[in-house]
Protein backbone atom coordinates (compact mmCIF):
# COMPACT_ATOMS: atom_id res chain seq x y z
CA UNK A 1 0.00 0.00 0.00
CA UNK A 2 1.26 2.73 -0.96
CA UNK A 3 -0.35 6.18 0.86
CA UNK A 4 1.85 9.41 2.71
CA UNK A 5 -0.89 9.63 5.21
CA UNK A 6 -2.95 7.20 7.06
CA UNK A 7 -5.15 7.25 9.73
CA UNK A 8 -7.27 5.98 12.83
CA UNK A 9 -10.84 7.06 13.92
CA UNK A 10 -11.98 5.93 17.03
CA UNK A 11 -15.80 5.31 17.02
CA UNK A 12 -15.53 5.24 13.24
CA UNK A 13 -18.70 2.94 12.54
CA UNK A 14 -20.77 6.01 14.22
CA UNK A 15 -22.52 9.15 13.01
CA UNK A 16 -19.55 12.09 13.70
CA UNK A 17 -17.30 8.55 13.20
CA UNK A 18 -17.83 7.84 9.68
CA UNK A 19 -18.27 11.52 8.42
CA UNK A 20 -14.52 12.00 9.96
CA UNK A 21 -13.41 8.81 8.29
CA UNK A 22 -14.97 9.73 4.81
CA UNK A 23 -13.75 13.66 4.79
CA UNK A 24 -10.38 12.32 5.86
CA UNK A 25 -10.25 9.58 3.01
CA UNK A 26 -11.34 11.81 0.36
CA UNK A 27 -8.21 13.79 1.02
CA UNK A 28 -5.84 10.93 0.31
CA UNK A 29 -5.69 9.44 3.46
CA UNK A 30 -5.87 5.46 4.06
CA UNK A 31 -8.08 5.57 7.06
CA UNK A 32 -8.58 2.73 9.65
CA UNK A 33 -11.94 2.60 10.72
CA UNK A 34 -11.96 1.23 14.67
CA UNK A 35 -15.01 0.38 16.43
CA UNK A 36 -16.24 -1.48 19.05
CA UNK A 37 -18.56 -2.81 16.14
CA UNK A 38 -16.51 -4.39 13.60
CA UNK A 39 -19.77 -4.87 11.92
CA UNK A 40 -20.60 -1.30 11.66
CA UNK A 41 -16.37 -0.06 10.98
CA UNK A 42 -16.46 -2.59 7.86
CA UNK A 43 -19.78 -1.54 6.12
CA UNK A 44 -17.91 2.09 6.43
CA UNK A 45 -14.92 1.21 5.19
CA UNK A 46 -16.66 -1.05 2.61
CA UNK A 47 -18.91 2.36 2.05
CA UNK A 48 -15.42 4.80 1.48
CA UNK A 49 -13.54 1.92 -0.68
CA UNK A 50 -16.67 1.68 -3.05
CA UNK A 51 -15.94 5.75 -3.19
CA UNK A 52 -12.54 5.27 -4.43
CA UNK A 53 -11.07 5.82 -0.94
CA UNK A 54 -8.81 3.64 1.09
CA UNK A 55 -9.77 2.36 3.75
CA UNK A 56 -9.65 -0.97 6.21
CA UNK A 57 -12.21 -1.84 9.42
CA UNK A 58 -10.46 -2.46 12.72
CA UNK A 59 -12.67 -3.60 16.00
CA UNK A 60 -11.36 -1.36 19.00
CA UNK A 61 -12.88 -1.31 22.26
CA UNK A 62 -11.49 1.87 23.81
CA UNK A 63 -12.27 0.71 27.36
CA UNK A 64 -9.98 -1.90 27.48
CA UNK A 65 -7.04 -0.18 27.54
CA UNK A 66 -4.24 -2.21 27.28
CA UNK A 67 -5.67 -4.40 24.15
CA UNK A 68 -6.74 -0.80 22.67
CA UNK A 69 -3.31 0.27 23.06
CA UNK A 70 -1.74 -3.03 21.66
CA UNK A 71 -4.19 -2.90 18.97
CA UNK A 72 -3.39 0.81 17.73
CA UNK A 73 0.33 -0.29 18.34
CA UNK A 74 -0.04 -3.14 15.70
CA UNK A 75 -1.72 -1.02 13.31
CA UNK A 76 0.83 1.60 13.39
CA UNK A 77 3.98 -0.84 12.72
CA UNK A 78 1.59 -2.12 10.06
CA UNK A 79 0.94 1.14 8.16
CA UNK A 80 2.76 4.20 10.53
CA UNK A 81 -0.54 6.68 11.70
CA UNK A 82 0.15 9.94 11.24
CA UNK A 83 -3.51 10.75 12.47
CA UNK A 84 -5.07 9.49 15.13
CA UNK A 85 -8.98 10.90 16.18
CA UNK A 86 -10.47 10.10 19.57
CA UNK A 87 -14.20 9.86 18.59
CA UNK A 88 -15.23 7.11 20.54
CA UNK A 89 -17.41 7.95 23.37
CA UNK A 90 -20.43 7.03 25.22
CA UNK A 91 -23.35 9.59 26.15
CA UNK A 92 -25.64 9.17 28.97
CA UNK A 93 -28.34 11.31 30.16
CA UNK A 94 -30.64 11.63 33.08
CA UNK A 95 -31.11 13.41 36.58
CA UNK A 96 -27.99 13.22 38.84
CA UNK A 97 -29.73 12.44 41.84
CA UNK A 98 -30.22 9.06 40.16
CA UNK A 99 -26.88 8.08 38.20
CA UNK A 100 -25.65 4.84 39.55
CA UNK A 101 -22.06 4.78 40.24
CA UNK A 102 -21.50 1.28 37.26
CA UNK A 103 -23.22 4.15 35.02
CA UNK A 104 -20.76 7.11 35.91
CA UNK A 105 -18.01 4.62 35.59
CA UNK A 106 -19.08 3.58 32.41
CA UNK A 107 -19.09 6.60 30.87
CA UNK A 108 -16.04 7.83 32.09
CA UNK A 109 -14.12 4.60 31.35
CA UNK A 110 -14.97 5.20 28.21
CA UNK A 111 -14.74 8.57 27.20
CA UNK A 112 -12.18 9.99 29.67
CA UNK A 113 -10.06 7.05 30.56
CA UNK A 114 -10.18 5.21 27.08
CA UNK A 115 -9.44 8.58 25.79
CA UNK A 116 -6.54 9.10 27.67
CA UNK A 117 -4.78 5.93 27.19
CA UNK A 118 -5.54 6.06 23.10
CA UNK A 119 -3.81 9.39 23.26
CA UNK A 120 -1.06 7.98 25.20
CA UNK A 121 -0.90 5.09 22.81
CA UNK A 122 -0.84 7.94 19.43
CA UNK A 123 2.02 9.66 21.51
CA UNK A 124 4.01 6.52 22.17
CA UNK A 125 3.83 6.07 18.17
CA UNK A 126 4.23 9.23 17.34
CA UNK A 127 7.10 10.90 19.06
CA UNK A 128 9.46 8.70 17.95
CA UNK A 129 9.03 9.73 14.42
CA UNK A 130 8.72 12.77 16.02
CA UNK A 131 5.97 13.78 13.78
CA UNK A 132 1.83 13.19 13.97
CA UNK A 133 -1.16 14.92 14.83
CA UNK A 134 -3.98 13.31 17.55
CA UNK A 135 -7.55 14.82 17.15
CA UNK A 136 -9.71 14.26 20.52
CA UNK A 137 -13.60 14.73 19.90
CA UNK A 138 -14.95 17.04 22.66
CA UNK A 139 -17.92 18.66 22.86
CA UNK A 140 -19.70 22.20 23.26
CA UNK A 141 -19.94 20.33 26.73
CA UNK A 142 -16.32 20.85 27.61
CA UNK A 143 -17.14 23.93 28.04
CA UNK A 144 -20.97 24.44 29.20
CA UNK A 145 -23.24 22.36 30.74
CA UNK A 146 -26.09 20.99 28.55
CA UNK A 147 -29.69 21.33 28.86
CA UNK A 148 -30.47 18.17 29.19
CA UNK A 149 -29.41 16.30 32.50
CA UNK A 150 -26.02 15.32 31.04
CA UNK A 151 -23.71 15.71 33.90
CA UNK A 152 -21.63 12.93 33.74
CA UNK A 153 -21.26 13.13 29.84
CA UNK A 154 -20.69 17.21 30.51
CA UNK A 155 -17.90 16.16 32.95
CA UNK A 156 -16.11 13.67 30.96
CA UNK A 157 -16.02 15.68 27.88
CA UNK A 158 -14.42 19.04 29.94
CA UNK A 159 -12.09 16.15 31.38
CA UNK A 160 -11.20 15.39 27.09
CA UNK A 161 -10.44 19.03 26.54
CA UNK A 162 -8.31 19.32 29.44
CA UNK A 163 -6.76 15.71 28.07
CA UNK A 164 -5.93 17.57 25.24
CA UNK A 165 -4.82 20.84 26.34
CA UNK A 166 -2.06 19.10 28.38
CA UNK A 167 -0.99 16.63 26.30
CA UNK A 168 -0.19 19.76 23.28
CA UNK A 169 1.73 21.26 26.07
CA UNK A 170 3.58 18.70 27.23
CA UNK A 171 4.38 17.11 23.84
CA UNK A 172 4.58 20.52 22.16
CA UNK A 173 8.50 21.10 20.40
CA UNK A 174 8.08 17.10 19.52
CA UNK A 175 6.50 17.81 16.41
CA UNK A 176 3.61 16.46 17.08
CA UNK A 177 0.47 18.01 17.64
CA UNK A 178 -2.71 17.81 19.78
CA UNK A 179 -6.32 19.68 19.35
CA UNK A 180 -9.15 18.61 19.96
CA UNK A 181 -13.00 19.64 17.91
CA UNK A 182 -16.01 20.26 19.89
CA UNK A 183 -18.93 19.37 18.08
CA UNK A 184 -23.00 20.66 18.83
CA UNK A 185 -25.69 18.98 18.48
CA UNK A 186 -25.45 16.92 15.41
CA UNK A 187 -28.07 13.78 14.16
CA UNK A 188 -26.37 11.31 14.49
CA UNK A 189 -27.24 7.62 16.45
CA UNK A 190 -26.05 9.39 20.11
CA UNK A 191 -28.28 12.24 19.62
CA UNK A 192 -31.62 11.00 17.72
CA UNK A 193 -33.29 9.56 20.36
CA UNK A 194 -33.22 12.83 21.97
CA UNK A 195 -33.67 14.55 17.94
CA UNK A 196 -37.17 12.17 17.63
CA UNK A 197 -38.34 14.30 20.25
CA UNK A 198 -39.79 17.11 17.89
CA UNK A 199 -40.06 19.38 20.58
CA UNK A 200 -36.74 19.05 21.73
CA UNK A 201 -34.84 19.36 17.79
CA UNK A 202 -36.88 22.02 17.21
CA UNK A 203 -35.41 23.85 19.95
CA UNK A 204 -32.32 22.65 19.51
CA UNK A 205 -32.45 24.35 16.17
CA UNK A 206 -34.19 28.17 17.34
CA UNK A 207 -31.07 27.58 19.83
CA UNK A 208 -28.05 27.70 17.50
CA UNK A 209 -27.51 31.01 15.44
CA UNK A 210 -27.23 29.12 12.23
CA UNK A 211 -31.09 28.01 12.57
CA UNK A 212 -29.54 23.84 12.02
CA UNK A 213 -28.17 20.79 13.54
CA UNK A 214 -24.67 20.42 12.40
CA UNK A 215 -23.57 17.57 9.78
CA UNK A 216 -20.73 14.74 10.57
CA UNK A 217 -18.79 15.95 7.97
CA UNK A 218 -18.42 19.70 9.02
CA UNK A 219 -16.50 17.68 12.08
CA UNK A 220 -14.92 15.94 9.88
CA UNK A 221 -13.89 19.55 8.10
CA UNK A 222 -12.59 20.40 11.46
CA UNK A 223 -10.60 17.58 11.53
CA UNK A 224 -9.02 17.42 8.35
CA UNK A 225 -7.91 21.26 8.94
CA UNK A 226 -6.23 20.44 12.60
CA UNK A 227 -4.88 17.26 11.30
CA UNK A 228 -3.03 19.19 8.20
CA UNK A 229 -0.10 21.66 8.00
CA UNK A 230 -2.53 24.24 7.39
CA UNK A 231 -2.88 24.10 10.94
CA UNK A 232 1.20 23.52 11.65
CA UNK A 233 1.03 26.23 14.29
CA UNK A 234 -1.83 25.24 15.87
CA UNK A 235 -2.00 23.33 19.04
CA UNK A 236 -3.81 22.60 22.09
CA UNK A 237 -6.43 23.92 20.45
CA UNK A 238 -10.22 23.02 21.01
CA UNK A 239 -12.33 24.26 17.22
CA UNK A 240 -15.85 24.76 18.63
CA UNK A 241 -18.02 23.43 15.63
CA UNK A 242 -21.30 24.19 16.62
CA UNK A 243 -23.03 27.09 14.35
CA UNK A 244 -22.47 29.53 16.54
CA UNK A 245 -24.35 28.11 19.65
CA UNK A 246 -21.40 28.87 22.52
CA UNK A 247 -21.20 32.30 20.65
CA UNK B 1 19.82 -8.95 42.66
CA UNK B 2 17.28 -9.32 39.79
CA UNK B 3 15.67 -5.87 38.70
CA UNK B 4 12.38 -5.52 40.06
CA UNK B 5 10.97 -3.48 37.32
CA UNK B 6 12.55 -3.31 33.74
CA UNK B 7 13.35 0.62 33.21
CA UNK B 8 10.95 0.43 30.51
CA UNK B 9 7.78 -0.16 33.00
CA UNK B 10 9.38 2.86 35.40
CA UNK B 11 8.30 6.03 34.66
CA UNK B 12 10.69 8.52 35.74
CA UNK B 13 8.71 11.02 37.73
CA UNK B 14 6.53 8.39 39.76
CA UNK B 15 9.86 7.74 41.52
CA UNK B 16 8.77 4.40 43.28
CA UNK B 17 10.44 3.64 45.90
CA UNK B 18 10.98 -0.08 45.13
CA UNK B 19 12.74 -2.29 48.43
CA UNK B 20 15.13 -4.75 47.16
CA UNK B 21 14.04 -7.94 47.63
CA UNK B 22 15.29 -9.00 50.89
CA UNK B 23 12.87 -10.77 52.60
CA UNK B 24 13.94 -13.98 52.43
CA UNK B 25 16.29 -14.45 55.40
CA UNK B 26 17.30 -17.99 53.49
CA UNK B 27 18.22 -16.93 49.94
CA UNK B 28 19.12 -13.26 50.79
CA UNK B 29 23.15 -12.62 51.28
CA UNK B 30 24.79 -11.19 54.40
CA UNK B 31 23.91 -7.19 54.51
CA UNK B 32 26.95 -4.89 54.19
CA UNK B 33 27.63 -2.58 56.65
CA UNK B 34 24.90 -0.21 54.92
CA UNK B 35 22.06 -2.60 55.39
CA UNK B 36 22.07 -4.13 51.66
CA UNK B 37 22.01 -7.60 50.98
CA UNK B 38 24.00 -8.54 48.33
CA UNK B 39 24.05 -10.44 44.95
CA UNK B 40 26.90 -12.19 43.58
CA UNK B 41 29.66 -10.64 42.61
CA UNK B 42 29.83 -9.67 39.11
CA UNK B 43 32.74 -6.95 38.79
CA UNK B 44 35.99 -8.53 40.92
CA UNK B 45 39.30 -6.27 40.71
CA UNK B 46 42.74 -8.12 42.82
CA UNK B 47 45.48 -6.05 42.91
CA UNK B 48 45.19 -4.19 39.85
CA UNK B 49 47.61 -1.94 38.65
CA UNK B 50 47.74 0.52 35.62
CA UNK B 51 50.91 2.43 34.30
CA UNK B 52 51.57 4.99 32.10
CA UNK B 53 55.25 4.79 31.21
CA UNK B 54 56.68 5.52 34.12
CA UNK B 55 53.41 6.99 36.23
CA UNK B 56 51.59 4.31 37.86
CA UNK B 57 48.14 5.70 38.44
CA UNK B 58 46.18 2.15 39.73
CA UNK B 59 48.82 0.94 42.55
CA UNK B 60 47.15 -2.16 43.76
CA UNK B 61 43.80 -1.44 43.75
CA UNK B 62 40.80 -4.39 45.36
CA UNK B 63 37.31 -4.22 44.68
CA UNK B 64 34.18 -6.38 44.73
CA UNK B 65 30.90 -5.06 43.14
CA UNK B 66 28.20 -7.99 43.65
CA UNK B 67 24.90 -7.52 41.51
CA UNK B 68 22.40 -4.76 42.23
CA UNK B 69 25.17 -3.09 43.98
CA UNK B 70 25.48 0.73 43.91
CA UNK B 71 29.23 1.53 43.98
CA UNK B 72 30.34 5.27 44.44
CA UNK B 73 34.02 6.20 43.79
CA UNK B 74 34.85 9.47 45.05
CA UNK B 75 38.34 11.59 45.93
CA UNK B 76 40.69 13.78 45.10
CA UNK B 77 41.30 15.02 40.93
CA UNK B 78 44.33 12.31 39.63
CA UNK B 79 43.48 9.50 41.90
CA UNK B 80 42.64 6.78 39.67
CA UNK B 81 38.97 6.78 40.00
CA UNK B 82 38.26 7.14 36.35
CA UNK B 83 41.04 4.95 35.15
CA UNK B 84 39.55 1.96 37.71
CA UNK B 85 36.35 2.96 36.24
CA UNK B 86 37.91 2.19 32.82
CA UNK B 87 39.41 -0.87 33.56
CA UNK B 88 36.34 -2.26 34.21
CA UNK B 89 35.17 -2.43 31.23
CA UNK B 90 39.13 -2.71 29.80
CA UNK B 91 38.76 1.20 28.13
CA UNK B 92 42.41 0.94 30.18
CA UNK B 93 44.56 -2.26 30.34
CA UNK B 94 45.41 -3.17 33.48
CA UNK B 95 48.97 -3.38 33.53
CA UNK B 96 49.08 -6.20 36.09
CA UNK B 97 46.68 -7.75 38.53
CA UNK B 98 43.38 -9.54 37.69
CA UNK B 99 40.32 -8.08 36.21
CA UNK B 100 37.14 -10.52 36.95
CA UNK B 101 33.82 -9.95 35.01
CA UNK B 102 31.07 -12.18 35.86
CA UNK B 103 33.61 -14.91 36.52
CA UNK B 104 36.18 -14.53 33.45
CA UNK B 105 39.08 -13.16 33.14
CA UNK B 106 40.06 -10.08 31.04
CA UNK B 107 42.82 -8.76 33.10
CA UNK B 108 46.72 -10.46 33.33
CA UNK B 109 45.33 -12.30 36.19
CA UNK B 110 47.04 -13.24 39.42
CA UNK B 111 50.60 -14.42 39.48
CA UNK B 112 49.64 -17.30 41.95
CA UNK B 113 46.37 -18.13 39.86
CA UNK B 114 45.98 -20.35 36.55
CA UNK B 115 43.67 -18.05 34.45
CA UNK B 116 40.64 -20.88 33.33
CA UNK B 117 38.87 -18.70 31.38
CA UNK B 118 39.90 -15.79 29.65
CA UNK B 119 37.62 -13.46 27.93
CA UNK B 120 37.65 -10.24 24.82
CA UNK B 121 37.34 -6.88 25.64
CA UNK B 122 34.72 -6.45 23.11
CA UNK B 123 32.68 -9.28 24.73
CA UNK B 124 33.03 -7.92 28.33
CA UNK B 125 32.14 -4.40 26.53
CA UNK B 126 28.73 -5.60 25.44
CA UNK B 127 27.67 -6.44 29.16
CA UNK B 128 28.87 -3.05 30.21
CA UNK B 129 27.16 0.27 29.56
CA UNK B 130 29.52 3.40 30.19
CA UNK B 131 28.39 6.85 30.54
CA UNK B 132 30.80 9.67 30.41
CA UNK B 133 31.12 13.29 31.10
CA UNK B 134 30.71 14.23 27.55
CA UNK B 135 27.77 12.59 26.37
CA UNK B 136 29.48 12.05 22.61
CA UNK B 137 26.33 11.88 20.94
CA UNK B 138 26.12 11.45 17.45
CA UNK B 139 25.32 15.35 16.12
CA UNK B 140 23.98 14.31 13.04
CA UNK B 141 21.50 11.95 13.60
CA UNK B 142 18.13 12.27 15.84
CA UNK B 143 17.85 11.09 19.99
CA UNK B 144 16.46 8.27 18.84
CA UNK B 145 18.79 7.21 16.13
CA UNK B 146 21.33 7.71 18.54
CA UNK B 147 19.67 5.34 21.00
CA UNK B 148 19.13 2.81 17.77
CA UNK B 149 22.38 2.84 16.29
CA UNK B 150 24.40 0.45 18.55
CA UNK B 151 20.81 -1.66 18.69
CA UNK B 152 21.90 -2.00 15.10
CA UNK B 153 25.83 -2.17 14.43
CA UNK B 154 25.96 -4.30 18.14
CA UNK B 155 23.03 -6.36 18.09
CA UNK B 156 22.25 -7.17 14.83
CA UNK B 157 18.16 -6.04 15.12
CA UNK B 158 17.04 -4.27 12.27
CA UNK B 159 15.82 -1.00 11.62
CA UNK B 160 12.40 -1.45 13.24
CA UNK B 161 12.74 -3.34 16.09
CA UNK B 162 16.16 -1.08 16.85
CA UNK B 163 13.64 1.72 16.65
CA UNK B 164 10.90 0.30 18.59
CA UNK B 165 13.85 -0.56 21.35
CA UNK B 166 15.04 2.32 21.15
CA UNK B 167 11.82 4.65 21.50
CA UNK B 168 10.91 2.41 24.72
CA UNK B 169 14.29 3.61 26.20
CA UNK B 170 13.67 6.66 25.68
CA UNK B 171 10.78 7.06 27.31
CA UNK B 172 12.17 4.94 30.03
CA UNK B 173 14.76 8.03 30.81
CA UNK B 174 11.99 10.39 30.09
CA UNK B 175 13.16 11.50 26.75
CA UNK B 176 10.52 9.94 24.43
CA UNK B 177 9.08 13.65 23.85
CA UNK B 178 12.35 14.77 22.55
CA UNK B 179 13.18 11.41 20.64
CA UNK B 180 13.06 13.16 17.06
CA UNK B 181 15.53 16.04 18.03
CA UNK B 182 18.54 16.48 17.43
CA UNK B 183 21.52 16.91 19.94
CA UNK B 184 22.07 20.30 19.06
CA UNK B 185 18.24 21.08 20.26
CA UNK B 186 18.80 19.64 23.96
CA UNK B 187 19.75 20.97 26.80
CA UNK B 188 23.05 18.98 28.22
CA UNK B 189 20.69 17.30 30.85
CA UNK B 190 18.69 16.11 27.78
CA UNK B 191 21.97 14.85 26.35
CA UNK B 192 23.06 13.04 29.15
CA UNK B 193 19.80 11.86 29.83
CA UNK B 194 19.50 10.52 25.85
CA UNK B 195 23.58 8.82 25.91
CA UNK B 196 22.07 6.71 29.60
CA UNK B 197 19.42 5.41 27.54
CA UNK B 198 22.04 4.59 24.59
CA UNK B 199 24.23 2.41 27.13
CA UNK B 200 20.73 0.97 28.42
CA UNK B 201 19.63 0.07 25.46
CA UNK B 202 21.94 -2.58 24.88
CA UNK B 203 20.56 -4.05 28.38
CA UNK B 204 23.84 -4.05 30.48
CA UNK B 205 24.28 -6.24 33.52
CA UNK B 206 26.27 -3.32 34.80
CA UNK B 207 26.87 0.27 34.43
CA UNK B 208 29.38 2.66 34.96
CA UNK B 209 29.27 6.45 35.09
CA UNK B 210 32.04 8.53 34.72
CA UNK B 211 31.38 12.06 36.43
CA UNK B 212 28.34 12.07 34.32
CA UNK B 213 26.90 15.41 35.75
CA UNK B 214 30.41 17.23 36.12
CA UNK B 215 29.87 18.88 32.09
CA UNK B 216 26.13 20.33 33.18
CA UNK B 217 25.21 23.68 34.27
CA UNK B 218 24.08 23.04 38.07
CA UNK B 219 20.03 23.59 37.03
CA UNK B 220 20.26 20.74 34.60
CA UNK B 221 21.93 18.29 37.43
CA UNK B 222 18.54 16.84 38.94
CA UNK B 223 17.44 15.55 35.96
CA UNK B 224 20.13 13.73 35.25
CA UNK B 225 20.07 12.04 39.07
CA UNK B 226 16.69 11.61 39.02
CA UNK B 227 17.28 9.31 35.89
CA UNK B 228 20.15 7.42 37.50
CA UNK B 229 17.96 7.15 40.94
CA UNK B 230 15.43 5.40 39.07
CA UNK B 231 17.77 2.88 37.31
CA UNK B 232 19.42 2.51 40.97
CA UNK B 233 15.95 1.71 42.19
CA UNK B 234 15.36 -0.18 39.34
CA UNK B 235 18.05 -2.71 41.02
CA UNK B 236 20.48 -1.75 38.35
CA UNK B 237 24.51 -2.63 39.44
CA UNK B 238 26.05 0.70 39.22
CA UNK B 239 29.27 1.93 39.66
CA UNK B 240 29.61 5.91 39.57
CA UNK B 241 32.25 8.34 40.06
CA UNK B 242 30.94 11.21 40.93
CA UNK B 243 31.70 14.34 42.84
CA UNK B 244 27.92 14.83 43.89
CA UNK B 245 28.78 13.19 47.59
CA UNK B 246 25.02 13.54 48.76
CA UNK B 247 23.65 11.47 45.85
CA UNK B 248 26.32 9.34 46.57
CA UNK B 249 25.35 8.85 50.00
CA UNK B 250 21.95 8.59 49.16
CA UNK B 251 22.24 5.57 46.64
CA UNK B 252 25.88 4.50 47.68
CA UNK B 253 25.68 0.98 48.81
CA UNK B 254 29.55 0.86 49.15
CA UNK B 255 31.59 4.47 49.16
CA UNK B 256 35.12 4.03 48.00
CA UNK B 257 37.61 6.81 48.62
CA UNK B 258 40.49 6.97 46.66
CA UNK B 259 43.16 8.66 46.56
CA UNK B 260 47.14 8.28 45.07
CA UNK B 261 46.28 5.23 43.04
CA UNK B 262 45.00 3.70 45.81
CA UNK B 263 41.62 2.22 47.93
CA UNK B 264 41.64 4.53 51.25
CA UNK B 265 38.55 3.61 52.67
CA UNK B 266 35.35 1.99 52.08
CA UNK B 267 31.60 2.24 53.67
CA UNK B 268 28.47 2.99 53.21
CA UNK B 269 26.88 6.24 54.11
CA UNK B 270 28.47 6.34 57.03
CA UNK B 271 31.73 7.07 55.64
CA UNK B 272 30.59 10.82 54.95
CA UNK B 273 29.65 11.19 58.58
CA UNK B 274 32.41 9.10 60.23
CA UNK B 275 35.55 8.45 57.92
CA UNK B 276 37.96 6.63 59.99
CA UNK B 277 40.82 7.87 57.15
CA UNK B 278 42.72 11.05 58.32
CA UNK B 279 43.06 11.28 54.54
CA UNK B 280 39.16 10.62 54.16
CA UNK B 281 38.68 13.41 56.73
CA UNK B 282 40.75 16.00 55.26
CA UNK B 283 39.40 15.46 51.50
CA UNK B 284 35.46 15.57 52.93
CA UNK B 285 36.08 18.14 55.21
CA UNK B 286 37.57 20.20 52.22
CA UNK B 287 34.48 19.26 49.82
CA UNK B 288 31.37 18.99 52.11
Amino acid sequence: MSVDRTSLVTGGGGGIGSGIARVLAHRGDHVVVADLDEQRAAEVAAAIVADGGSARPARLDIADVEAAAAGLAAIDAETPLTTVVNNAALATSGPITEVRPEEYDRVMGVNVRGTFFLVQAALRAMLPRGAGNVVNICSTSSFTASTSDMTVYDTSKAAVKMITQAAAKEVAGSGVRVNGVAPGTLRTSLTSALLDDGGFANLEQTRIPLGRLGEPHEIGDAVAYLSSDAASYVTGHILVVDGGWLA
Amino acid sequence: MTPTAPPNDSPIRTNPTVPHDTNDPLTAPEPTASGHRLGEPIVELRGLRKSFGDLEVLKGIDLTVHRGEHVVLFGPSGSGKSTVLRSINMLEEPTAGSLRFDGVEYGPGLPDEAVVKRGKAIELRRSVGMVFQQFNLFPHLTALENVALPLRSVRGLSRAEAEHRAAETLRSVGMLVRAAHYPRQLSGGQQQRVAIARALALDPKVMLFDEPTSALDPELVGDVLATMRELAESGMTMVIVTHELGFAKEIGHMNVFMEDGQVVETGGAELFSAPTSPRTQKFLSAVL
